[in-house]
């Protein structure tokens, strides 16, 4: 104890009147870090205040003025109900190749022709939305990403996401190393062949499994425990229970959420998991280092890295993370071959460049559940591009944007 | 999305959600003001959305994760976000809002007052200039023409000695983990 008996208390009190300077809230933070005793006195502390706290809240605050206070802030107050949401549907593609004036190709008539067999590049003008994956456009009404001038693209994405709550990405590896955990009860296991999976959980969650996931769980999952083992990409919408949190294990790092909806990929090669939320909240952490968790702040990606036991947060940069179950896509001025790559991964396809000069190339465009076909149909009518289907995948050909 | 909420229902939310939500967010950031003005973006934010979210399913999940989140947001741009201090609070890695849901009983308010009432009277008024005016150690200082450390010495003396006197009332299950 400091020589000073009330010094600790002095500083609980500071802290708890939001007086506390960041030095002191450290300093606070290891004194409690280091004596059990000093952790139940500050709780007490605590208790204390949050229920004084409470009553004064309860007594002071007055919800009509504070009401009057929120009116004027309201955009379109006087227009009753109907929000700004039409949803638009189809696309826009503009092509931004070579940087010159006036550049910008319009997407039209139909260039490239992608040699799938018995199929023709479809119609510029008359897309059809549903042409995409059909057993995932079923499911939902389609969601289109449009872009706005106001807003960045991928905001817009998010937005659109927020509409099933909350989400995130995940890379789980590696899974098998879990196993044991569970060894006890009778693990019950799904797995999605060659395309997607969509399945409820005994708790009512909902999951979707990307082709060749897997999931595990045990028997009496959703009795006394909600845990379960990805390997894979899946999409999960967990029902809401504050009891029974819902937990993604891999290895010794962990995914936590009482009731939200998140992408997770999962791959079982390198040992380290990544979820990135757009909206909602989600906990990570490593085994036996709970303390240690953190939480993730919407449109941040937190990489677990198990080997030293690292969380690094970082903001996420690819609006396209979950365009592997919504197939909407959306494309800001990028390089071509980076979106190849993307292309590449969401449809599983093996599309390449004949000639490296057309790496450079950009394009600003979106995609809304759009076969494969389409999306290459725009790029090649964009960009000027043929492009050839051989055994082994597709090839893009064309003179390169400078 | 068919039944957005309407004036009428986002008024009602409003009224029902603002205090509760108002009390979830001063845990986090300890400061009456940034958590009223915390919870006001967030109905704001959420008027501007409404046409996107169920409000039979997802508008409190909604409300009390943007609190949450912007509390968060808050304690790091203020660098006061300590994860073990939050650990301890139940604060994190999450927090439920329904927890808060609830205020104070009544029997838990007379016990509150009766010993604020008796407190030695620098003290109360300390007290009371901090928690109801919500004025920081500096302006009441000011107020009083005491000094800062004074002041700290009141607030720290005045929470102690209702710790002290509310001990067996307070709702126990405050696990510390």
């Amino acid at each position: 104890m400091n020589t000073n008996d009330t010094y600790y208390t002095d500083l609980i009190t500071r802290y708890l009147s939001g007086e506390a300077l960041p030095e002191e809230i450290s300093e606070l933070s290891s004194w409690i870090g280091s004596n059990p005793e000093h952790a139940t006195l500050f709780s007490e502390f605590r208790k204390t205040w949050e229920s004084i706290t409470a009553d004064q809240v309860e007594q002071q605050l007055d919800p009509s003025k504070e009401w009057e206070v929120l009116l004027p802030k309201l955009k379109g107050i006087g227009a009753q109900g109907t929000g700004p949401g039409a949803q638009g549907q189809g696309h826009r593609a503009q092509g931004t190749g070579p940087k010159q004036e006036g550049s910008g190709h319009r997407a039209q008539g139909s260039g490239l022709r992608a040699k799938a067999p018995g199929q023709k590049a479809p119609d510029i003008e008359s897309w059809d939305p549903a042409s995409g994956i059909r057993h995932l456009a079923s499911e939902k009404e389609p969601k289109v990403i449009q872009m706005e001038s106001n807003r960045l693209p991928w905001q817009v994405v998010m937005i659109r996401a927020s509409l099933i709550a909350a989400i995130a990405l995940v890379l789980l590896i590696p899974a098998w190393m879990t196993y044991h955990y569970f060894s006890a009860t009778d693990m019950v296991r799904l797995t999605a062949s060659g395309e997607v999976l969509e399945a409820v959980l005994p708790d009512g969650t909902t999951i979707s499994l990307n082709a060749y996931a897997s999931i595990s769980y045990p028997e009496n999952y959703g009795i006394n425990n909600r845990e379960v083992i990805l390997n894979g990409q899946g999409y999960f919408e967990v029902n809401r229970d504050s009891l029974l949190p819902f937990v993604i294990t891999c290895g010794s790092s962990k995914l936590e959420v009482l009731g939200t909806s998140f992408f997770v990929d999962a791959e079982q090669a390198a040992g380290n998991m990544e979820v990135v939320l757009v909206d909602g909240s989600v906990a990570v952490y490593f085994e036996d280092a709970r303390s240690t968790g953190k939480t993730i702040i919407p449109g941040e990606k937190a990489k677990l890295i198990q080997t030293d036991q690292r969380i690094i947060i970082s903001p996420n940069e690819d609006p396209n993370f979950m365009a592997w179950k919504t197939h909407n896509l959306i494309f800001l001025d990028d390089r071509l071959d980076m979106i190849l790559t993307t292309l590449n991964k969401i449809y599983q396809s093996n599309i390449t460049l004949a000639n490296e000069n057309l790496a450079d190339c950009r394009l600003t465009a979106t995609f809304s559940q759009q076969s494969l076909e389409s999306v290459l149909s725009v790029i090649g009518v964009t960009l000027d591009l043929q492009s050839e289907t051989t055994p082994s995948g597709i090839i893009l050909y064309g003179k390169g944007c400078n | 999305m068919p039944n957005a909420l309407d004036k009428t229902e986002f008024e009602r939310l409003f009224k029902n959600e603002f205090k509760g939500l108002v009390l979830f967010s001063i845990q986090y950031v300890k400061d009456y003001e940034a958590a009223r003005e915390i919870v006001q973006e967030a109905f704001i934010g959420l008027w501007d959305k409404r046409s996107q979210i169920d409000p039979a399913r997802q508008v409190k999940s909604y409300l009390s994760t943007t609190v949450r989140n912007r509390s968060l947001n808050y304690l790091r741009d203020n660098r006061k976000f300590d994860t073990r201090l939050l650990t301890q609070e139940n604060l994190f890695p999450l927090a439920s809002y329904e927890q808060t849901d609830n205020l104070v009983v009544k029997e838990l308010q007379d016990k509150i007052h009766e010993a604020v009432s008796e407190l030695p009277e620098r003290c109360r008024e300390v007290f009371l200039l901090s928690r109801n005016e919500h004025l920081k150690y500096q302006a009441i200082a000011d107020k009083l023409q005491i000094s800062v450390k004074t002041v700290e010495t009141q607030m720290s003396k005045a929470l102690q000695h209702l710790r002290i006197r509310l001990k067996d009332y307070l709702p126990s299950g405050y696990p510390s983990t």
